[in-house]
């Protein structure tokens, strides 16, 4: 007598294949995801763009307009974002087009203060009597708190140049110098900083 | 240290030096330590601040933030709070008595409430109200519990925090004494109903924002 087949269910069961462990997104796609959203009046969606960016744009205040505004311009940074958030093309990354958006913002305020531009005079004694080694541990911690300690025109061309990727003519026009000046500066900053991180 | 080699080195690890200029200094570096030292350093500052993540403000600034936001918003309805948030509102806040919501909003006659506990119009001949919008007590002393809190906690917020509430409190007050007083005159203006009841909404908001910020200082 041949086996007997177990009657075919009426009804089969679909086996449903457990779903894929999902790779961390990458910031960028998240910011593009929370971006869409804000753009159409998501305020959620927009404090979690908040939350991942301020401290960057905070420290662009910091170095650009100095420590007394800080609050203040990066409010100001965030509404202006927030009312141009439609207008952003996607066409670099979120956080890129935003730092575009704070530095225009933090220079015109500057400006509109009428800070005074000896700041680009070259005055290593002020660097040299200034400079205090940082305390903290980490070199990216240690090297932003020297930061804080660099003469001004120094500073906003190093934060312009190495931290937010600007060319030496477009910091030239930014900040109302020429190309060369802008490029001793740079070099200024730099051998201060390597002079910081290594005392 | 040698600084007619070392003053070109930040155009040398820019890639700005021409080639000439580049063979020399790389030549010179070969032969010393000195200079190549400065130049590892330098690179390393180089790579560093491209890493840079910056640290946040010493305040928390998103409730002045959102205010301002919320503020800045266009009459419609906010898109996070609808008829069902403020319920909810009002019953978290435990001002909500039977069911009745804060702001109701009633269409025309033939219709039913929205929500039960509406005031409502007698039919009459003639040109109907499109949207007849009433407040009630309870909303009224949800606003002065909420500014209670503010005024005896206004001291544990920044300046530009108390800045923002203020002023937004104060325009949309004047907002809505404005529109008050076009429905007086208009009272079957759905438009200006809505305003109101928008308006309502977002001092509602803030309030609720502000108290928020004074509880997560406590």
């Amino acid at each position: 007598m041949p086996v007997s087949q177990p009657d075919r269910p009426l009804i089969q069961t679909v086996s449903v294949p457990l779903a894929r462990p999902i790779a961390p997104r990458r910031a960028a796609d998240v910011d593009l995801s929370d971006v869409a959203l804000a753009s159409r009046g998501d305020a959620e969606a927009f404090e979690r763009l908040y939350r991942r960016h301020v401290a960057r744009v905070a420290s662009l205040a910091r170095w650009l307009i100095g420590v007394e505004d800080v609050d203040d311009a990066v409010q100001d940074v965030f509404i202006r974002v927030w009312q141009k958030i439609d207008t952003f093309a996607g066409q670099s990354a979120f956080a890129t087009w935003l730092h575009r958006v704070a530095v225009n913002l933090l220079l015109r305020r500057r400006q509109n203060l009428g800070r005074d531009r000896a700041r680009y005079v070259a005055d290593p004694a002020l660097a040299e009597t200034r400079a205090a080694r940082p305390s903290d541990p980490g070199l990216k911690v240690a090297l932003e708190r020297a930061v804080d300690l660099l003469p001004a025109g120094a500073r906003e061309v190093f934060v312009l140049h190495d931290v937010e990727g600007f060319k030496h003519e477009e910091i030239g026009g930014m900040l109302g110098i020429d190309a060369g000046t802008s490029r001793s500066q740079l070099h200024r900053a730099r051998m201060l900083l390597r002079q910081q991180l290594t005392a | 240290m040698h600084t007619e080699w070392t003053d070109r080195l930040s155009e040398y690890l820019d890639g700005e030096l021409d080639p000439v200029a580049t063979r020399a200094l790389e030549s010179h570096l070969v032969a010393c330590p000195e200079c190549r030292a400065v130049r590892d350093e330098l690179k390393v500052v180089v790579a560093t601040a491209r890493g840079f993540e910056g640290r946040p403000p010493s305040t928390e600034l998103w409730p002045a933030l959102e205010a301002e936001i919320e503020r800045g918003r266009p009459v419609a309805l906010p898109r996070r709070f609808d008829w069902r948030h403020l319920i909810a509102a009002g019953l978290v806040m435990g001002v909500v008595g039977s069911g009745a919501a804060l702001i109701v909003v009633r269409r025309l006659a033939s219709e039913r409430p929205a929500v039960p506990g509406v005031a409502t119009q007698p039919p009459t001949v003639g040109p109907q109200p499109a949207v007849v919008l009433t407040s009630n007590a309870d909303y009224d002393r949800a606003v002065r519990d909420l500014e209670a809190v503010l005024a005896a906690g206004r001291a544990t917020l920044d300046t530009a925090t108390v800045r923002v509430v203020e002023e937004s409190l104060k325009t949309i007050d004047n907002a809505i004494t404005e529109a008050q007083a076009a429905v007086q005159r208009d009272p079957a203006n759905a438009y200006l109903n809505g305003q109101i009841a928008a308006h309502m909404q977002q001092k509602l908001a803030i309030l609720r924002m502000a108290t928020r910020a004074i509880e997560s200082t406590s």
